[in-house]
């Protein structure tokens, strides 16, 4: 663990969240896809033909939004793992003996 | 027959998946919980932006909840018409079948039975039209029931409750990169340092130990920012162009910067293609002229991601500030007289660039789209960017008012995560630093 001033880092923490996010990016978009499935079969057992554009038009944008949604998610979580990353090689170049030192962390 | 077409049992599991999926969504919208390791602005304004994209992940489960009761109220009333219709239909078929009989009667009968056999005939026929009637009537309720549905269907994402895009996650990822760039323009002036300290150095193992460092930041520089990743294997020079690479890009648009600042980034991207080799190569003079235009290039690509991103940097915290700072103040005190640096990069690239690609076999990676939505492609230059030693006019002092420009350490807001006004991001502008007021500085 990294302790930097008003920054207090376990870069491995900031990535396993980072992926924790991607991943329930990844679970809201298939989602998204079973309530598509779900309202494409509706049309079907309904039992009336006119239902079926209306259902095929809610499927539509309950993906269309929950994959939007999910984008979203999986932009965050992968902004998430860049700070991870961007931590690492701070904390690597700042053992560095070139780099300067004074002021960083106070 | 619509009626019976419908299928409740299927219905009925179709509210139920649905009644799933939004207890699933729910779950998502639960989020983890902080972590005790992150601490400080970046990890409050991750955490903000979490817990906003969580609350409309859960935004979106009432609406599927409703809609699966829709779908199981349609159900039941379904259920409920078809039990009508077979009652119906019973009675119909009843009628119809004691109608045909008394039909048959009709031709034997005497007088007297007659006119009554006719009478009741006379009712059954009016009965079994009624029933139709009544079964056109449930076909008419089931349409009627279908189209409320499908309206609710159409009306059931939560649109207003879920923006889609979140203005927030841009500011987060404008932090990372401002971030990224701090470190940027650290590794950037570290690597200038270190090829001053070399052709300073005169003991074996001094010297040693400062290229084996060069490399070392070099390497980083490659993995942090946009420094031309130029294996030893695509030596000689002929073929660095066609190497995938990210400065080549910016040596063609100059990072879609205009005025001296896309000059400034061509130029620095050409000499840093041509440096990464240098660097490459294991002979101490290359390594040192290739070491000047890499960090330079490094150094200025970081000043540029603070520049653009200095909005978001402001709440970033002391770290940052400090070291671009310390960075600018040590790049000013070590950098290398430009004409050494221009004079040792064009014999340089006099005495190895030999030849080059024709242009249409050269295709260089570059993303397009809109932003947030990037995608890579690989684009065949239709013109071979020439490295004019003559234009290489490194002007290494320009980088240094990157690190003026940041001024003196701001306060640093702990804001009411209600009532803080995000800032918007700062376009790209051409604006020399000199030219924005100070005041722009402060968050």
């Amino acid at each position: 663990m990294t302790s930097q001033g008003d920054l207090a880092v376990d870069p491995g923490a900031v990535e396993t969240r980072g992926k924790a996010l991607v991943q329930s990016a990844d679970s809201s978009r298939r989602i998204g896809v079973r309530v598509q499935a779900a309202l494409e079969q509706l049309g079907q057992v309904a039992g009336v033909a006119s239902l079926n554009a209306a259902a095929l038009d809610g499927a539509s944008r309950w993906s269309v939004g929950l994959d939007r949604v999910g984008a979203a998610g999986e932009s965050l979580g992968l902004a998430t793992q860049a700070s991870a990353q961007a931590y690492r090689d701070v904390e690597w170049a700042s053992q560095s003996r070139f780099l300067p030192t004074t002021g960083a962390g106070q | 027959m619509s009626v019976m077409n419908a299928s409740p049992s299927a219905l009925s599991a179709l509210a139920r998946d649905l009644g799933a999926h939004s207890q699933g969504l729910r779950t998502l919208g639960q989020g983890g919980s902080a972590t005790g390791l992150w601490r400080g602005l970046a990890a409050w304004e991750q955490q903000a932006c979490e817990d906003q994209w969580c609350a409309e992940l859960t935004h979106c489960a009432p609406a599927l909840d409703q809609l699966a009761e829709q779908i199981a109220r349609y159900s039941a009333t379904v259920q409920a018409l078809q039990e009508q219709w077979s009652r119906w239909d019973a009675r119909i078929q009843g009628w119809s079948a004691e109608a045909d009989r008394i039909w048959a009667l009709l031709a034997s009968a005497d007088p007297g039975t007659r006119v009554a056999l006719e009478q009741r005939w006379e009712e059954l026929t009016v009965s079994i039209r009624s029933g139709r009637q009544t079964l056109s009537g449930l076909d008419d309720e089931l349409d009627e029931h279908a189209v409320a549905l499908g309206q609710q269907i159409r009306d059931s994402w939560p649109a207003q409750l879920v923006r889609d895009g979140i203005n927030g996650y841009g500011i987060y990822k404008g932090t990372t990169r401002g971030f990224t760039g701090l470190t940027q323009a650290a590794l950037g002036t570290g690597i200038l340092s270190l090829a001053v300290q070399l052709s300073r150095a005169v003991d074996v193992a001094a010297r040693s130990r400062i290229l084996s460092d060069i490399r070392l930041f070099s390497d980083l520089a490659r993995r942090v920012g946009p420094v031309a990743r130029v294996p030893l294997r695509f030596v000689p020079v002929a073929s660095v162009v066609s190497t995938a690479s990210t400065a080549i890009p910016d040596l063609i648009d100059g990072n879609d910067y205009e005025g001296w600042r896309g000059t400034t980034t061509q130029v620095l991207a050409g000499g840093a293609l041509v440096g990464s080799v240098a660097i490459s190569i294991p002979t101490p003079v290359t390594v040192g002229t290739g070491a000047v235009v890499v960090g330079a290039y490094t150094a200025w690509m970081g000043g540029n991601a603070v520049y653009d991103n200095r909005a978001v940097i402001m709440r970033y915290g002391s770290l940052g500030f400090a070291w671009a700072k310390q960075s600018a103040a040590q790049l000013a005190q070590e950098l290398p007289d430009p004409d050494d640096v221009q004079e040792a990069t064009g014999q340089w690239l006099h005495d190895n660039v030999v030849s080059l690609p024709d242009p249409g076999e050269v295709k260089v990676p570059v993303s397009v789209g809109l932003p947030g939505i990037r995608v890579p492609v690989n684009v065949p230059i239709p013109r071979i960017p020439t490295i004019d030693v003559d234009d290489l006019n490194l002007d290494l002092p320009e980088i240094q008012q990157w690190g003026d420009y940041l001024g003196p350490m701001p306060p640093i807001p702990i804001p009411n995560p209600m009532e803080f006004d995000w800032p918007p991001l700062l376009p790209r502008t051409n604006v020399a630093p000199e030219a924005v007021p100070p005041t722009e500085m402060m968050p």
